[in-house]
This record gives C-alpha cells, structure tokens and sequence, in this order.
C-alpha cells in the first residue's frame, strides 16, 4: 500500500510540524542579532558623562540685568589669584572679609559656604550676587565658585568687565 | 553476559540553544540605553583635550548656539571661528576696548544672520583663565547673544 493512497493518519504521515499545528518554536534569533546591533550602537554613540548647565549672568549686558541690589544689600565676591577669596556686603551693611586660602593656595570653599550662610541669615531677601575673578583664575575655579554660591544665593551675575 | 546496572549517558548531540533569557536580557540593557540616551544631556561634543569643568546643576539642559574655548582655538557650533590664540588667551591687538575680540564679533555676527536666539552655551576648558571667559562673553553680548549659559560636567 502506497503512502499517497488515502490511508492511514495524514499528520502522522506529515511529521509534527504540519501547517494546522499550534505548536511552533519562535524563531529568536534574528531578533537577538537586531538587539546586538542596536544596543553596540546607542553604546558607542551615548555619551556617559552628563552635560549640565550652570545659570549664571552677565552684570552688565545680560538678558535680565542683575540687579546685584535687593534694595537692602549688594554683595560683591572676590576670587584673587593666590586663592583667598574676599567678601564685601554693601548696602544696608557695608562689611568686608576675606576667607584665607588654603595651603597649596586652594580655595576654601567651605569657609566661604559658611560666610554666605551668615549673610543669607541677616539678609534673606538677598537673591544675587556679583563675582568677580582676577584675569589668572582659572575657569574652573570660577564654575566652583559659582556652584558654592548658588547654594545660598539663587543668582550669581559674572562681573569684572 | 552481564547485564550493567549503570546508566550510559545519551549521546544526543542535537540541542536546542535556550535564547528567550538572552533576548530578556537585552531588551533590559536596550531599554536602559535607550533611557538614559533619550533623558541625556544637551549635545556637546567637545574637542580632543577639552577639559569641562565638574559642578552639580539643576537646569534642564537647553539648546542655543555653543560657544568652545579650547587652548588653541575657538569654535562656534563646532567651527573654529578664532584659531590663532595661544595658551587660551586673545592677542592684545584683536582684543577692542570693551574686552570684546573683534575676530569672534565678526565671526558671531555672521552667525547670527544664520541661526536666531540669544542663547549662548559657553563649553570652555577648565584651564582657560577668566580674561578669555570674559572676552568672550563680552563678544557675544556685543553681537546680542546675551542669555548665557555654562556647559559642565555633572558629577553624578
């Protein structure tokens, strides 16, 4: 007796995988190549060190002009080149210090918090200050500065041109 | 003949890779990537050797046109729009009277006519000192970009 004759189980004679069989494996594995590609490249093309923006002013010609007085106080912060760094409140209160340098000549940006932290208790309603660097300060000691104040004063406007 | 009790390994070398674990695990990493690629940062692709500042910030990152000061050069959008300076610092003789370089106000003027806004995003190198900042922030307020912004690297 023939195959083809009409007997016997036809999905038998076909195997498992007959066209009306529910049971089928999901072929994976053009998609894992398509993960590979995708993810070798969103990794080469990613950059992983973040870029933030720093808000920061111009005294004079900036979109907002700074109104580096509230009414109540002006306050004016120094960067000098050897790393002190000097304090003058205006205003209301006319009051100058300087926060020494560090041994290595390093900003000591702790001190200068503190200091702020001071002025900001008498004065809360002090919302910008000016700073102002030496021509030598280097950029990054500008942008630390920068960040120190911003941590007690909201608006830091750039001066000294 | 002795019968053995032990049972022979089956020697079945059809197999059948297991790679739904495999795809899961990609799809995480993918979508990791792809998450942390789309919240990213603004972009900046700074020049070989630039070194940018690290600082903690709060602002979401914004466009406008990107000014780099680099040692040698700078590029405005990523051209080099000044290229002979040396040691991040302008020549005296292009410096103007307001502090302005007259090379970067001509080159940010040209700018201007092409692309609108007054948004500057300055990427300098932490080195540069803060007579070239201020050179240059006093060259874009000259040409009316006058809202600035200070590209960092966020530490976290």
């Amino acid at each position: 007796m023939s195959a083809f004759d009409g007997s016997g189980d036809p999905l038998a004679r076909l195997g498992s995988r007959s066209p009306l069989s529910q049971d089928f494996d999901l072929n994976l594995a053009p998609i894992i190549d398509c993960f590979v590609v995708l993810i070798a490249f969103v990794m080469i093309s990613t950059a992983f060190a973040s870029i933030g923006i720093l808000e920061a002013t111009m005294a004079a010609g900036g979109r907002t002009p700074t109104e580096a007085s509230n009414g109540d106080v002006r306050l004016r912060v120094d960067l000098a080149a050897n790393g002190a760094i000097g304090m003058e409140l205006s205003g209301k209160e006319t009051r100058g210090f300087i926060v020494p340098a560090l041994p290595g000549g390093r900003r000591d940006d702790a001190e200068l918090s503190r200091r702020l932290d001071e002025v900001k208790k008498n004065w809360p309603g002090l919302k910008q200050a000016r700073l102002v660097a030496d021509n030598t300060v280097a950029y990054k000691d500008v942008v630390s500065s920068i960040e120190v104040i911003r941590r007690t004063v909201p608006g830091v406007a750039l001066d000294g041109f | 003949m002795r019968k053995s009790f032990v049972k022979k390994p089956l020697l079945n070398t059809q197999m059948t890779l297991q790679i739904t674990s495999m795809a899961d695990i990609f799809m995480i990493i993918l979508v990791f990537l792809l998450k942390s690629y789309g919240s990213g940062a603004i972009d900046v692709t700074p020049s070989p050797g630039l070194i940018i500042p690290r600082a903690l910030t709060g602002s979401a990152p914004v466009e406008g046109l990107k000014l780099e000061i680099g040692e040698k050069t700078v590029r405005i959008d990523g051209e080099v729009a000044i290229a002979g300076i040396q040691d991040y610092k302008f020549k005296s003789e292009d410096l103007s009277a307001n502090g302005a370089s007259k090379a970067l106000v001509s080159s940010l003027q040209r700018k201007k006519q092409e692309k609108t806004g007054s948004q500057v995003i300055v990427v300098a190198d932490q080195r540069a000192p803060y007579s070239t900042i201020k050179a240059v922030l006093a060259s874009a307020a000259v040409t009316g970009y006058t809202d600035f912004k200070l590209a960092v690297v966020n530490p976290n």
